[in-house]
């Protein structure tokens, strides 16, 4: 257990940890913009930097990269600190100046002029990378990437044209701190570019990455309910029936088990891939039980039981 | 032949000594890439077709680049009774008249350069040839007069391609050394008892980064050799790399036996293809002789080198960014801590060397550590070989121990083109600033240089007079916006904002205010850049401004 | 049907070459075309593995009209259809740099079904394969009309002081990346003979390269 010392308190800390990650567990706040508690470290934004001494001469690192060590002193917040922050916010400020995050960054530090005889790009992006990594880390569906270099950096699907890898899903739109990245369900497609397609109905665009789903709508009630091409790749990797997502989670129908028949063997509860059967005790013996709010209907516990307990059966929509 | 014993390499040696000097005639061309651009390859195919006219017993073989790139094509002439002469610019043109004169057993005056009575090698043979010519001694040679030659022993003497010739001037002779003595930490001792530095430009003791990874507990060790030349100022390691080729594996293979890495990378750019087919060759070629692969020489250890081509990015010779490309993934920096010798390729303990600096391996282990370490200068030990372009009468590549001034291998270059004055100079690559011409006694000295803001790299390059410094900011500059990797918003967006305001002075539209806001961007895109290329982003800036404050003063309203 | 023993070629793009060479001849003719054609390109070969040298060699010394026939589906546009990307990747036992190398050396640039056909082939994501193709400085993904190579050295750039880098940097920004690409080469380590220029592979003087652009891109 290393004991380190930020801003003159001395922290016991556990072990491989980086130092922003202590400083968080102890009330210590330090901005950062690039950092993400579900993803690895990226070191990008270079806004968490802080102070370190390891008995030489201060170095300035990021403190959400930087291993813990014993005997390491921390500060977060020195006139040098401040300074190189400042630099940074500024030079984020002089291409993205609308989004939010970086005019209250621009407050906090006391920015309030730029010099003006910049071309000024007007970018949301900041090159964060958080979605990049996100579609690579979590979901990895590793639809989108950093293109080119330096300045001329970008966020893109490949050749900027509508990707086949992209799932629909959302998630960097979700973790994108200014915003750029706008995802739509639409109700249909001539709305949202009209002239451009006949009618095919409803759509998930995200036009950040050119890219447009149409949606799969629910053969029983109607209503779309999610993009149909990554359901398809589902579908195909999971091995599920050609019929599977034409209705909706609503709307499919939730095997039941017959009490009469089910001896209780527990084939149904072991195989279910979501873990939606329980045994429940019935006059001494146990039996299936199928919760229909976790089921998915995928209907794997209907082949597996060999009793031939369990049966689809029609559910009455509300 | 298959060498099957540590001691058998003698034998490959006292082969390659009878090629250096055969009884017959024997005539190199030096054929790298700078005797290439000049004309190598016809001097070489009109020397050949010339010797048959005559009927001339002689050899004639294509070698590496000794330094006298202002000459090129050199050609050297080994016959018996003469001492060697070392022949340039020979041209496809003047072949004709050579051949008379080494057929006469005369001295061709007119495109002589030096002579040498006696050639000396690491392992102690000596190569003598004849005495009297009536011209200057290649010790005396104002080019050569000074140099050392260590990292460049071999370069333009030998066959690239043959391994008894490396054999002969004492190649694998210290890996043999250290097979038998089985010690792998005494190579280390030595290695550090040496002072050998990284020669890129980080200056980090080697020695220690090899106990490092020797220390570090994994499963497996690798070795990887730098040689992707981002610098824009130096072609320097491609003719390195193909003069002598054989002696950055005999490195790489003392460096895999020391840490106990049994993988070996030599990261190559692509401009440097010729090389890299060299390379390919030469590993087959040492696989069969036993001196690559499994049980290596007969002993237990084992070592395998690939070739990986680089895209010549100045990022990927940064060591975390060429490791990631390396491993197929981005090429950006990592984080560090932890450093590569610790958690390096796939996470495993990894030695990367920039090449000059493994080339140095082999004497030191040879020769002792203490051997190198009298060379040069307290902290700063050794040889650096340096690249000298730019505004210089005499383009070269050179060879000096450590502590050598400036001044001096200036003078080797022949001083400034044209007799006109020197204004500044780089020695630090695009890193390292623009220096005065006062500063020309400075030494070749890590720890002064490093007080002067500036490193020790692998060019020297001389500007003149007539050199506009704003402009010479200005495409540092834009080299470093195109580098760029684009990770780290300082770098990324730094750059662009300083080259912008460049623009604006260079157009006439700069102000005072401009040079102030530019010198206050240096210290924290310093310290917040993720890698060597941010840190050092402003350097040509704030270099300039400071010691050549009147180009700025004449661009900006006065 | 004669017994025909296996061509062996040197290289995937010799075997390209020479399976788009016999889909050019008639059907009807293709069972005894097809091995005389092998038999004058082994023999070309001197009994080694067939080269795209040996094979443009043996389509010179055809007679008309089949000479011309031939020699078209040499200078031909190369595309980049499945089967060759196959072998390529396997040449380059699946490093993709290599494979990239390898691309531009046949096609100038990495094009998008290229890219696709890579990422079908190898598992590896699209995205990816894009970015190491826009951030390699010896790749492209795009083909421009003209293609200058500056020596970008500092040395050169020292002897420069005309500020003619400066000025063709200029001409290629106006032109735009359609029209002309340039290349920087850092340093070709023939410092003596710089600066270099390349203007569509051929060797041009740096001061008067300016003004032969101009009158490219205008012309």
């Amino acid at each position: 257990m290393p004991t380190i010392t930020i801003n003159g308190k001395k922290i016991e800390a556990p072990e491989n940890v980086t130092i922003l990650e202590v400083a968080r567990e102890n009330g210590i706040f330090i901005p950062t913009l690039c950092h993400n508690d579900c993803l690895a470290p990226y070191g990008g934004c270079r806004l968490c930097v802080v102070e370190i001494t390891l008995g030489g001469k201060p170095t300035v690192e990021t403190s959400c990269t930087y291993p813990v060590e014993e005997g390491l002193v921390v500060k977060t917040d020195t006139e040098r600190i401040k300074r190189a922050r400042r630099v940074i916010i500024g030079l984020l400020l002089d291409r993205s100046p609308k989004p939010v995050v970086i005019q209250d960054l621009a407050l906090e530090y006391g920015i309030t002029e730029r010099p003006t005889r910049f071309a000024i790009e007007n970018e949301h992006c900041i090159r964060c990378g958080l979605c990049v990594r996100a579609c690579r880390e979590i979901v990895q569906a590793r639809a989108i990437s950093f293109a080119g270099m330096g300045f001329e950096r970008k966020v893109t699907t490949p050749f900027n044209e509508s990707s086949s890898d992209c799932i629909g899903c959302g998630t960097c739109e979700l973790i994108c701190p200014t915003r750029v990245i706008d995802m739509r369900d639409l109700p249909d497609a001539q709305e949202h570019t009209p002239g451009d397609h006949e009618s095919i109905g409803p759509v998930r665009s995200l036009d950040n990455w050119n890219t447009e789903f149409k949606v799969k709508v629910c053969k029983e009630c109607g209503n779309p309910f999610y993009p149909a091409q990554p359901l398809e790749k589902f579908r195909q990797a999971q091995n599920l029936q050609p019929e599977f997502f034409d209705t909706c989670p609503s709307c499919r129908v939730t095997p039941r088990v017959d009490e009469e028949l089910c001896v209780g063997c527990m084939g149904c509860a072991v195989n279910c891939p979501i873990g939606a059967i329980m045994m429940k005790e019935k006059e001494e013996e146990q039996r299936a039980n199928i919760y229909r709010e976790i089921c998915t209907g995928c209907h794997y516990c209907v082949d597996k039981c060999v009793v031939g307990a369990i049966k689809l059966e029609e559910q009455n929509h509300v | 032949m298959k060498i099957k014993d540590v001691k058998e390499i003698e034998v490959m040696a006292k082969e390659g000594v009878r090629n250096l000097k055969p009884a017959q005639i024997r005539i190199t061309v030096g054929s790298a890439v700078c005797g290439q651009s000049k004309g190598a390859k016809e001097t070489l195919e009109a020397l050949k077709a010339e010797i048959a006219k005559v009927n001339l017993n002689a050899d004639v073989v294509a070698v590496g680049c000794n330094g006298l790139c202002f000459a090129e094509p050199v050609v050297e002439v080994i016959a018996p009774g003469m001492p060697k002469i070392t022949y340039g610019p020979v041209t496809s043109d003047k072949v004709p008249e050579l051949v008379k004169a080494v057929k006469a057993g005369n001295l061709l005056k007119g495109m002589a350069l030096c002579k040498t009575t006696r050639d000396q090698f690491l392992n102690g043979t000596a190569i003598e040839y004849g005495r009297t010519a009536d011209l200057i001694d290649a010790s005396e040679f104002p080019p050569l007069k000074g140099q050392v030659r260590i990292v460049m022993r071999n370069a333009g003497l030998i066959d690239p391609l043959s391994i008894e010739e490396y054999a002969a001037t004492g190649g694998f002779a210290a890996l043999a050394k250290a097979l038998m003595e089985k010690n792998p930490a005494k190579v280390i001792k030595e290695v550090e008892a040496s002072g050998l530095r990284g020669r890129g430009g980080a200056g980090f003791p080697t020695g220690l980064k090899w106990k490092t990874a020797k220390e570090s507990a994994a499963p497996k060790k690798y070795v990887v050799v730098n040689c992707s030349e981002g610098d824009p100022e130096v072609g320097m390691h491609r003719s390195l790399i193909e003069s002598d080729p054989l002696s950055v594996i005999e490195g790489m293979l003392i460096c895999g036996f020391a840490i106990g890495a049994s993988q070996g990378y030599i990261y190559i750019s692509d401009k440097l293809a010729a090389a890299e087919d060299k390379l390919n060759v030469l590993i087959s070629k040492l696989s069969e002789a036993g001196l690559l692969g499994e049980r290596i020489m007969g002993t237990d250890f084992s070592f395998t080198v690939t070739v990986k081509r680089s895209t010549g990015s100045y990022v990927s010779g940064e060591e975390t960014a060429l490791l990631n490309a390396l491993e197929g993934d981005i090429t950006e920096p990592r984080p560090r801590p932890p450093f590569p010798a610790k958690k390096g390729l796939l996470g495993m303990p990894t030695v990367v060397n920039n090449v000059e600096t493994l080339m140095n391996i082999p004497a030191i282990v040879l020769k002792g550590g203490s051997w190198y370490a009298g060379y040069g200068v307290e902290g700063s030990c050794g040889t650096k070989v340096l690249a000298v372009t730019g505004d210089c009468e005499r383009t070269m590549t050179v060879e000096v121990p450590l502590g050598t001034k400036i001044k001096d291998v200036i003078a080797m270059a022949g001083g400034v083109k044209g007799k006109k004055a020197l204004k500044g100079f780089q020695i630090g690559g695009p890193g390292g600033g623009i220096l005065s011409a006062k500063k020309i006694n400075l030494p070749l000295d890590y720890q002064k240089l490093w007080k002067e803001k500036t490193m020790l790299a692998s060019g020297l390059v001389l500007m003149d007079e007539d050199t506009d410094m704003v402009n010479m900011a200005r495409f540092f500059i834009r080299f470093f916006e195109e580098e760029s990797c684009g990770k780290c918003v300082p770098c990324r967006e730094g750059s662009h904002r300083v080259g912008e305001v460049l623009d604006q002075i260079m157009k006439g539209t700069g102000t005072k205010g401009d040079l102030d806001y530019l010198l206050s961007l240096e210290e924290p895109i310093n310290d917040t850049s993720a890698c060597a290329l941010g840190k050092t982003l402003l350097a040509p800036v704030s270099s300039t401004i400071k010691n050549f404050p009147e180009d700025y003063a004449k661009k900006i309203g006065g | 049907m004669s017994e025909q023993k296996e061509p062996k070629f040197a290289d995937s793009e010799a075997q390209d070459l020479f399976s788009r060479m016999i889909q050019a001849v008639p059907d009807a003719m293709k069972n005894v075309v097809q091995p005389m054609l092998i038999g004058m390109a082994e023999q070309k070969a001197g009994g080694g593995p067939i080269t795209v040298d040996a094979i443009k060699e043996m389509v010179e010394g055809l007679p008309e009209p089949q000479k011309s026939v031939f020699k078209q589906v040499v200078s031909a546009k190369k595309g980049l259809d499945p089967e060759t990307v196959k072998a390529m990747i396997q040449e380059c036992g699946g490093d993709i740099s290599e494979l990239f190398f390898k691309i531009m050396g046949r096609m100038k640039c990495i094009p998008p079904e290229g890219i696709r056909e890579i990422a079908k082939q190898t598992g590896i994501p699209e995205a990816h394969l894009f970015h190491l193709a826009t951030t390699g400085r010896a790749f492209s993904v795009s083909l421009p009309e003209h293609q200058v190579t500056v020596c970008a050295g500092t040395g050169c750039a020292v002897k420069d002081k005309e500020g003619s880098l400066g000025a063709i940097e200029k001409l290629v920004n106006e032109a735009g990346a359609e029209k002309i690409q340039m290349k920087k080469v850092r340093c070709l380590g023939c410092c003596d003979s710089g600066p270099a220029v390349e203007i569509d592979g051929k060797r041009v003087a740096l001061s008067s390269s300016p003004s032969k652009l101009e009158t490219l891109v205008k012309g």
